[in-house]
């Protein structure tokens, strides 16, 4: 079925082609499907075992905490249906019938747990409660800002948010044009954006004396940091641009998330559950990763349906 | 290796509807035992298509628990959700969804159907560490449509097969070489093997997290108990779970210097085996105390008590001692603290004196000239509400002093005496756990991660090589295999080199002869 669209996707793409509509032809910039399907798979086989270390390191580090490995608090659960949806793609993948449609709508799927497990959960009460207070006792709500750090790195965030907008425009640009110097552009600010990013992380780091990995702001830039590695990386591995134009958006998305909704940018000091430096750097740092590679395939998942949607507009849907 | 194909298309299949189906035909005709229904239900629980819908129904189970608030009193979700709605969710058990019946059969469920896949994961992973046979990928590196790679090369061919052989090992392959009636030499190289068994490891791994989970909360074995101790108090377990005592010496909380954030909360404990201390050490958040297989978390902190000095105009001062106990109230994030009614009252030794503790907060503070009580839970300026009755003893003439909010070490008089609030005592909360299952926990989280990383990290794959002669040289045609198979780049990063170390090692090649690392999909080079 999805070979079927490919082909039409092809077709579009030959000069004869009498179909130029602003669909089939932002679709023939897209990878093809089948690219697309195998893409999302492999970089999911790549985060699922990430995530699953993420769950083990956090149930380990709970045990010595609490004395519990397992405790049913909404964080850990909200991970727990994150890794079931993703086992579920990939037992639903062995079938070989299990591809397209319904394995990209899993991919989204997973991904929107992850992002319940990381914000929404900040929203209930629970042990992971991280969450910045947005309204002031007076009632005055309180958004944005650059409180509790330092001049010289609310700039560098300042230019970290510019260069990634700039970026994702960029990459949009040679999205639509396949202008080649746009591409390099683009690319050349996401690793300016990247590195200035690496440049805050290290500077919290220098004045924490530990990873920042504690307050909701911390581990907000983190998982930024995270998505635009896994990004970077692809990009390499890959050797395309293809992604750039749907994960940069990503990325913007939760860095004004990381910048809005925690008023304060402070690093908090170490709850008495932290203080466990082993098991705090194993378990965000391997989150981090998890999270960031996980972005990626709902990234690409989220391109297949684009795709397909503007590669066969008429087509009846068909059924896997 | 016709076994692996065989096996692979039987993963596509759907006994589990087939089964259902023929089933339901056979209703209207024939009896159906209960044999049947069972052996029907195994066949269903073997399809990987049930191990999905299992999956997503945990998932979506999850999400309730995570959505309705667990654990809560039937009354707060009749008032959170109206009275309909949240007698559903009483009645449906979802306002404690991880103990309900259902849900732990649906995870009992998906136990069992990793147990009734056991045999079929069992074989796939030695089929995926296996790998393909022999005959499988000379027949397959024969096949017009599998890529490969194909190289004329100077030198013997005995000597080519040898470099080949040895360009493998090198890069860990594990080498098997053989050759043909027609001359041709076979070498079959095999890279990760083990990894094929990943599959059974991460499967495993789940009986071993689940039995661990069960011994965990085993009646008998499993030990969760909370246990407060108020500073200077000693516990002695009266349901005899533990038949040692503990002994809480002090309490402390410890703050960051912005004087808010608890840094710590210390308990020291001291172990008692009868009268004698055999233990003692602080307790914090991630450091329990050990001993006899039972571990103590610090998992809670509030105030126990406070004591009261009470120096009358004549005679020694004497300390007497109140209990506090915590009361929730609706609008207070902190707890309230009030002094159970039993203990309100205290008299002297003498008798003649009674103090009447009325109420006590942790953290006191004046609006309008009346002291009330701030939502600080730690006892920052704690206060108590006295009332001083004396002249007992003496007729019944006893008058009552109203000594308002004691504050501590701030001594008031009162009538002829003086009194003060002394100290304030801390309880400690200790989580009491013994749990068996945790080293099998333990053991399944290695098996789930070693396993997961395994079969997703290291795939396992085989490098096929013919080396036929041609010439005054030999010919190599080469392929990679790989079960699902790879993708072009992964591909080439396998064989290319291979080729590239055979050519480093064998002496140039003669004009117009030789051309390596070409890849032809349909036709090889020259």
């Amino acid at each position: 079925m999805s070979s079927n669209r490919a082909q039409a996707a092809t077709n579009a793409e030959s000069p004869g082609a009498e179909r130029t509509s602003p669909g089939s032809f932002l679709a023939d910039r897209l990878p093809g499907l089948e690219t697309l399907d195998r893409l999302t798979c492999r970089i999911i086989s790549f985060g699922f075992p990430l995530l699953t270390l993420t769950i083990i390191t956090g149930s380990t580090w709970a045990q010595a905490a609490w004395g519990r490995w397992w405790g049913w608090d909404p964080k850990e659960t909200a991970s727990l249906v994150a890794w079931l949806v993703y086992a579920a793609y990939l037992h639903g993948r062995v079938r070989r019938g299990w591809q397209g449609g319904p394995a990209a709508a899993f991919a989204v799927l997973g991904f929107l747990a992850i992002l319940f497990c990381y914000a929404g959960v900040n929203l209930l009460p629970g042990l992971h409660s991280y969450g910045g207070q947005l309204v002031r006792e007076d009632g005055h709500l309180l958004l944005g800002g650059f409180r509790g750090v330092p001049g010289s790195e609310a700039a560098l965030t300042k230019a970290f948010m510019i260069a990634y907008l700039l970026a994702a425009l960029g990459y949009l640009g040679f999205t639509v044009s396949r202008n080649a110097t746009a591409g390099r552009i683009a690319t050349s600010l996401a690793w300016a954006g990247f590195l200035l990013l690496t440049g805050i992380l290290a500077s919290r780091t220098y004045r924490l004396g530990r990873l920042p990995l504690t307050s909701g702001y911390d581990f907000a830039l983190c998982f930024v940091w995270g998505v635009a590695a896994a990004y970077l990386v692809a990009e390499k591995v890959l050797r395309s641009r293809a992604l750039g134009a749907f994960v940069l958006p990503v990325i913007l998305v939760l860095s004004m998330y990381a910048y809005l909704f925690f008023p304060s940018k402070d690093s908090a000091p170490l709850m008495p559950a932290l203080q466990n430096r082993f098991w705090l750097h194993v378990h965000v740092s391997v989150a981090v990763v998890a999270y960031g590679a996980l972005a990626l395939s709902c990234a690409t998942a989220v391109m297949y349906f684009v795709k397909r949607r503007l590669a066969a507009p008429g087509e009846p849907r068909a059924s896997v | 290796m016709h076994q692996l194909t065989a096996r692979s298309a039987g993963w596509r299949y759907g006994p589990a509807r087939g089964v259902v189906l023929s089933l339901e035909k056979k209703q209207t005709k024939v009896e159906i035992g209960m044999g049947d229904i069972l052996a029907a239900a195994w066949r269903s629980l073997q399809s990987t298509q049930t191990t999905v819908y299992l999956l997503v129904a945990l998932a979506l189970a999850n999400l309730v628990g995570i959505l309705v608030p667990q654990g809560a009193a039937p009354q707060a979700y009749l008032e959170k959700y109206g009275l309909l709605l949240g007698a559903l969710v009483i009645k449906a058990g979802l306002h404690h969804v991880f103990s309900s019946t259902w849900y732990l059969l649906l995870l009992a469920l998906l136990i069992v159907s990793a147990g009734a896949c056991a045999r079929r994961i069992w074989r796939l992973g030695r089929a995926l560490a296996g790998g393909p046979s022999l005959s499988l990928l000379q027949r397959r590196l024969g096949e017009e449509r599998s890529p490969r790679v194909t190289a004329t090369l100077s030198g013997p061919p005995q000597m080519v097969g040898d470099e080949l052989v040895g360009a493998l090992r090198r890069r860990h392959y594990r080498v098997e070489a053989t050759s043909d009636e027609s001359g041709a030499l076979w070498t079959v190289g095999r890279k990760y093997r083990w990894a094929g068994y990943g599959i059974v490891f991460s499967h495993l791994a789940i009986f071993a997290i689940a039995l661990g989970a069960l011994l965990g909360v085993w009646p008998g074995l499993a030990l969760d108990k909370m246990i407060q101790i108020t500073e200077g108090d000693t516990y002695t377990d009266a349901r005899g779970d533990f038949d040692f005592s503990l002994r809480l010496n002090s309490f402390a909380l410890e703050y960051y210097p912005d004087n808010t954030t608890v840094k710590a909360y210390k308990s020291d404990v001291s172990v008692l085996e009868g009268e004698r201390e055999v233990k003692r050490q602080v307790v914090l958040v991630n450091y329990p105390l050990s001993y006899r297989h039972i571990r103590f978390y610090q998992s809670s902190w509030g105030i126990g008590g406070f004591s009261v000095k009470v120096t009358p105009p004549r005679g020694e001062p004497e300390v007497l001692r109140f209990p506090v106990q915590t009361a929730e109230c609706p609008e207070h994030h902190a707890p309230l603290y009030e002094v159970p009614p039993a203990a309100a009252v205290q008299f002297t030794a003498d008798r003649q004196t009674a103090v009447v503790a009325k109420g006590f907060t942790p953290d006191a503070e004046e609006k309008d000239g009346e002291v009330v009580g701030t939502r600080w839970a730690a006892p920052a300026h704690p206060a108590a509400q006295i009332t001083l009755v004396t002249g007992f003893n003496r007729g019944g003439d006893h008058s009552f002093h109203d000594a308002g909010w004691l504050k501590l070490a701030k001594p008031v008089k009162v009538g002829d005496y003086q009194i003060e609030l002394l100290t304030v005592r801390y309880y400690s909360g200790l989580n009491a756990r013994r749990d068996f299952g945790v080293p099998l926990v333990w053991l399944g989280f290695l098996g789930l991660a070693v396993g997961l990383m395994a079969t997703f990290y290291f795939k396992p794959h085989s490098l096929v090589a013919a080396v036929a002669p041609s010439g005054s040289g030999a010919r190599v045609t080469m392929a990679a295999f790989e079960k699902g198979g790879a993708g072009e780049e992964k591909w080439q990063a396998r064989t290319y080199p291979v080729i590239a170390q055979i050519l480093e090692q064998l002496p140039p090649p003669s004009a117009g002869e030789g051309k390596g690392g070409s890849k032809g999909r349909d036709e090889d080079v020259k």
